[in-house]
């Protein structure tokens, strides 16, 4: 989040970006981890690196054929490094004449997600609105206070033929809940438990040939985070595919303990708004959760569980 | 007595409202439009595939700038 606060927030710095580098910017756990020649080639390049020894997050600047010209992490937030680095860097680079093929026959998969076939993926939207914060000198954690957040959203293709009945299927609606109604403005949250989802209204209406989503969420932990929101929603099905998946989820949110950085002093309002993801590299990105086996979680719901009490 | 009594029930709901209260819900459209922005460090095209980033770097002879973040760097991070 600091990264896109400071370094990625200067000009020059993202006309280097657009027009003299080719810009990578992939998980760095999944990335590490990966069981192909993706990870290989970028293990190699990252174990180029000397410090920091505690982590290998930060950039890295290197040749197609893995040689590091420059790896940093610090300072953060940025001071004006990045953008020397990237010009230093180009002054002396020199294209390899040969490049070696890397084999792509085998893909990792669980090092690169993808959206399930037929499923559809929309962007997620994070803000703390109306916080109040303690005051800090810490200019990283000022700089992030009204940051945005983002994750993507997976929609499946069985929850899209539902949609198209003018239902809202349980599972979607949980995903949606869990894994997505978090404070990820500051970093990285904790998702919340099936348990946690105390209450859920929801009522669905046709409209204009459009689902009208009007309800209310309350999640709860025992000892934690709590978040009582308004849901509204429209969404529209055309064909097979979604056309239309505009979201907005608002409500007071508390924490008693940060998941990282620091926590608003008192009730705050958070907001979590959804839109369909352009095609292209923006649906690529893949949601924070997908490797939790609950992510894609189709039966034994909590949602289905409130639902049905209420009938 | 009674003004004393006053002034500590007005701080008392003070506290109470500071403790309880959030801001009203916005309008559904405008907090959707305020909210689904695009940032500027968007307006790099940022790869999420490393064999397709390194054959365009050899193709079009550029360095590969790489930003690595645990998480989902372009995403939740």
């Amino acid at each position: 989040m600091v990264d896109r606060a400071s370094a990625f927030a200067d000009d020059e710095t993202l006309e280097l970006l657009r027009t003299k580098y080719v810009a990578f910017a992939p998980s760095l756990t999944e990335l590490l981890k990966a069981r192909d020649s993706a990870g290989d080639f970028f293990r190699k390049v990252v174990n180029q690196r000397a410090e920091p020894k505690h982590s290998k997050q930060g950039y890295y600047i290197c040749s197609p054929d893995g040689t590091l010209i420059k790896g940093w992490m610090y300072p953060r937030p940025d001071d004006g490094t990045m953008k020397r680095y990237m010009k230093e860097a180009l002054a002396n680079y020199q294209s390899p004449k040969q490049v070696d093929p890397l084999d792509t026959s085998r893909i990792d998969r669980y090092a690169n997600p993808v959206v399930p076939p037929g499923g559809q993926v929309a962007e997620v939207f994070t803000r703390l609105l109306d916080a109040k914060w303690q005051p800090t000198n810490l200019e990283r954690f000022s700089m992030i206070r009204g940051a945005l957040g983002r994750d993507r959203l997976w929609i499946t293709k069985s929850e899209i033929q539902e949609l198209a009945k003018g239902a809202v299927p349980d599972s979607l609606l949980e995903r949606m809940l869990r894994f997505h109604m978090v404070d990820n403005t500051r970093g990285v949250p904790a998702l919340w438990q099936k348990g946690d989802i105390k209450d859920l209204q929801i009522k669905i209406t046709p409209h204009n040939g459009a689902l009208r989503v009007d309800g209310s969420v309350l999640l709860e932990e025992s000892t934690n985070r709590r978040f009582e929101a308004k849901i509204e929603g429209t969404l529209e099905v055309k064909g097979e595919k979604i056309s239309r998946f505009d979201f907005v989820v608002q409500g007071s949110h508390t924490a008693k303990k940060p998941d990282v950085g620091e926590i608003p002093l008192g009730a705050a309002t958070l907001a979590v708004a959804f839109s369909l993801a352009e095609a292209g590299e923006p649906a690529r990105v893949p949601p924070l959760y997908t490797w939790h086996g609950d992510y894609l979680k189709a039966d034994h719901l909590r949602v289905t569980e409130l639902r049905q009490s209420k009938k | 007595m009674a003004k004393s009594l006053m002034v500590w029930l007005a701080a008392a709901g003070v506290l109470l409202a500071q403790e309880t209260t959030t801001a009203p819900a916005r309008d559904f459209a405008s907090l959707h439009s305020q909210l689904c922005k695009k940032e500027k460090w968007e307006t790099v095209a940022w790869r999420t595939d490393l064999h397709e980033s390194r054959a365009a770097a050899v193709t079009e002879g550029k360095p590969l700038f790489i930003w690595a973040m645990d998480g989902q760097t372009l995403g939740c991070t």
